[in-house]
């Protein structure tokens, strides 16, 4: 038992070590490296051919970058999930859930925002706590269990919505206070994008330097061995899935306050939209392997390719086409440098 | 490997199992009080739930009834990515189960056309509502509800050409619906009528109610072809954030919109969007199940189709509007 906790510190250190001095194949070894060339070819490519509808102007960086950070504060807990081995397919029911949530208890019952938005995050962390709570006892996928629970807590909105309101879309009134913290703009860049940073650095400062961050790679890479060392994967899996849930809830509150709007429906596109940002990254569907910074990029990818497909006034019929193009494209680049890094070591 | 096909075979299973369970609730969902059991019952095939327009029309179908006693049932798909044939299964199952009569919301004629046909020709009356408009006829049914989606078009481009456009950008948040094809052909005959133009924004479906992402979809469509200086879209969600993306790109367009939302009759209130075409989707599921029930009882039926919109709301008519959604929320659509 020592010996292994003492192999996964040394692989911890192991890991450490490249970014103290610079080493061309320890770099490129990196999980992020493969996402790092895409992002800069996927970027390049849009800031040419979009360059005079003002893609790489401010304005322009704001646009793409609103979407990557929503999307990047559920995708980031979704990729650590992923490194230890499972799926959450929760999170979109949940982005729902707590926007209707924030709407229904300030507009409807005219409760005070706070308590609202302390709900709507309960009750993502309680979605997580349920999933984490019958993966592990029950051993089923993950897959199967979130599927499920994506269907109940979207249902439940849903139902609930239009028994209290008759609809499922309700306005938001928000005081000046939620507004600087969740809706404050700086020209036209949300502060979201400061929550997609800190949620960034909050991910990968736990995977990289913490022994947390180390369970999470034995937990994904081989749970049995990791039991058998004494990492207790049934909290490792459980705090992730609160992650996840907890993310997707900030990322509901957030687009509550700034359109003045829940929907017990959105958040639909994320639930394979932040699995995919993390496979670009290069975190391994299998798990055991990746890195949030590589989700950040996945997420700035998939920002700029379907964001920027309109600023080239291209015939939009062909978006889901070139987007799977380049997506394959990252994908292969992606696999490609892992490849590279692994006969090279 | 393994682990994937247990997987999958393990989500086909559960995925039936969810859908099931879906049915039975969207069965209880219908409205049928105690004194309906018994009586004729008509079943109502409509758009999703996540969808407040037909949240409006699945309001009007119960009310009618609740005031008329009609053993009804409203039934929808519940899976985004496979509407097209979820739908089209749950409108041939429904029809197995011989109900007295069938309302059928038809938004994918190619698809549903032969079906409804060969429901009509089984003897199970048929009314066509919402959607359809062109095909009712040969397909057999004895009345439709709604409004031509290619005349709606028109009537929009126009407006926005009188307002001095000269070209329209017309924003499909549902690809492959051919309502909103007509839609968007309606909007380019007005334009080309004015020796103007139109192009069509597609925004992918599982993206539509993504504020963020539909915003700065259109924020970049207006950067990307300076020609632009209309805009219409056909969903309160995205009328929203056309508004929004309008004041991002600093350009002055002339905006308009379909369906409702309190954020869209503000913005309509405010000057940001010039008009809203209402379809009043609850008079849709309201007269659809009054004309089914007196046909059922009575055989009596209204000459030819009924036509339950657009109402054109502008400034001039809004602030009724915004009494009515405030006092009677989801009748008109979101609240």
């Amino acid at each position: 038992m020592t010996s292994y906790s003492q192999e996964l510190r040394d692989r911890g250190a192991a890991a450490k070590a490249p970014a103290r001095r610079f080493s061309w194949s320890g770099l490129t070894r990196r999980p992020e490296f493969g996402a790092f060339i895409a992002t800069v070819l996927v970027y390049g490519f849009f800031a040419a051919t979009a360059y005079d509808a003002g893609f790489a102007t401010f304005d322009g960086t704001a646009g793409w970058m609103n979407t990557s950070a929503e999307l990047g504060i559920i995708a980031i807990p979704v990729g650590l999930l992923m490194v230890a081995g499972e799926f959450d397919l929760s999170v979109g029911a949940v982005v729902g859930a707590s926007s209707i949530t924030v709407a229904i208890g300030t507009t409807l019952f005219g409760l005070s925002i706070w308590p609202m938005i302390a709900a709507a995050l309960a009750l993502g962390v309680a979605v997580g706590l349920l999933n984490g709570f019958l993966v592990v006892r029950t051993g089923l996928p993950s897959f199967i269990v979130t599927l499920a629970s994506s269907f109940s807590v979207g249902g439940l909105s849903l139902g609930l919505a239009r028994v209290l309101s008759n609809t499922t879309s309700v306005s938001v009134k928000s005081p000046p206070l939620a507004d600087s913290l969740f809706a404050a703009t700086w020209g036209q860049a949300n502060i979201a994008i400061l929550w997609w940073f800190a949620v960034t650095l909050l991910g990968g400062w736990a995977l990289a330097r913490t022994p947390f961050g180390n369970w999470i790679f034995a937990t994904g890479g081989n749970p049995v061995a990791a039991r058998g060392a004494g990492v207790p994967t049934g909290l490792v899996k459980t705090a992730l899935f609160v992650a996840t849930g907890a993310g997707a809830a900030l990322v509901g509150v957030i687009q509550a306050v700034e359109y003045h709007s829940g929907n017990a429906t959105a958040g639909l596109g994320y639930v394979f939209q932040a699995p995919i940002v993390a496979v670009i990254g290069g975190v391994l569907l299998g798990g055991g392997y990746g890195s949030a910074f590589g989700v950040f990029l996945g997420t700035v990818i998939f920002g700029v390719i379907n964001i920027g497909i309109f600023y080239t006034g291209w015939s939009t019929d062909w978006v889901q086409l070139f987007l799977g193009v380049l997506l394959m494209l990252a994908v292969l680049t992606n696999h490609y440098f892992r490849r590279l890094a692994m006969s090279s070591s | 490997m393994k682990l994937l096909k247990a997987t999958l075979s393990r989500l086909g299973k559960s995925s039936v199992a969810a859908v099931s369970a879906a049915l039975l609730l969207a069965g209880l969902g219908g409205a049928s009080p105690a004194a309906a059991q018994g009586k004729p019952r008509i079943v109502m095939l409509a758009g999703p739930q996540w969808d407040p327009f037909f949240g409006a029309m699945k309001k009007g179908a119960d009310d009618a009834a609740r005031d008329l006693g009609v053993n009804y049932q409203w039934i929808t798909g519940t899976d985004p990515n496979n509407f097209v044939a979820d739908y089209a299964k749950l409108v041939k199952q429904a029809a197995t189960q011989k109900p007295a009569a069938m309302v059928i919301g038809n938004y994918f004629p190619d698809t549903l056309d032969p079906i409804i046909k060969q429901i009509t020709a089984s003897g199970i009356p048929v009314i066509i509502q919402h959607d359809g408009g062109a095909s009712w006829q040969q397909d057999g049914a004895i009345s439709y509800v709604g409004f031509s989606a290619r005349d709606l078009g028109r009537a929009v481009g126009e407006r926005e050409v009188a307002a001095g456009a000269k070209f329209g950008l017309c924003v499909d948040h549902v690809p492959g619906n051919t309502t909103l094809d007509l839609d968007c052909q309606g909007y380019n005959d007005a334009f080309k009528a004015a020796g103007g133009d139109s192009k069509v924004l597609m925004i992918q479906f599982s993206d539509a109610s993504n504020p963020t992402f539909v915003v700065n979809a259109i924020k970049g469509a207006l950067q990307g072809d300076r020609k632009i200086d209309a805009i219409w879209t056909i969903g309160a969600v995205q009328g929203v954030a056309s508004v929004d993306a309008v004041k991002k790109s600093g350009r002055k367009i002339v905006n308009g919109s379909l369906g409702l939302s309190l954020g869209s009759l503000e913005a309509l209130k405010n000057g940001d969007l010039l008009f809203i075409a209402d379809l009043q989707p609850y008079l849709d599921g309201y007269y659809a199940l009054l004309a089914a029930y007196q046909y059922v009882q009575f055989k009596m039926l209204p000459m030819g189709q009924i036509s339950t919109g657009p109402l054109m709301l502008t400034k001039d008519n809004v602030d009724e509007v915004l009494k009515v959604n405030q006092q009677f929320p989801g009748v008109r659509g979101a609240s």
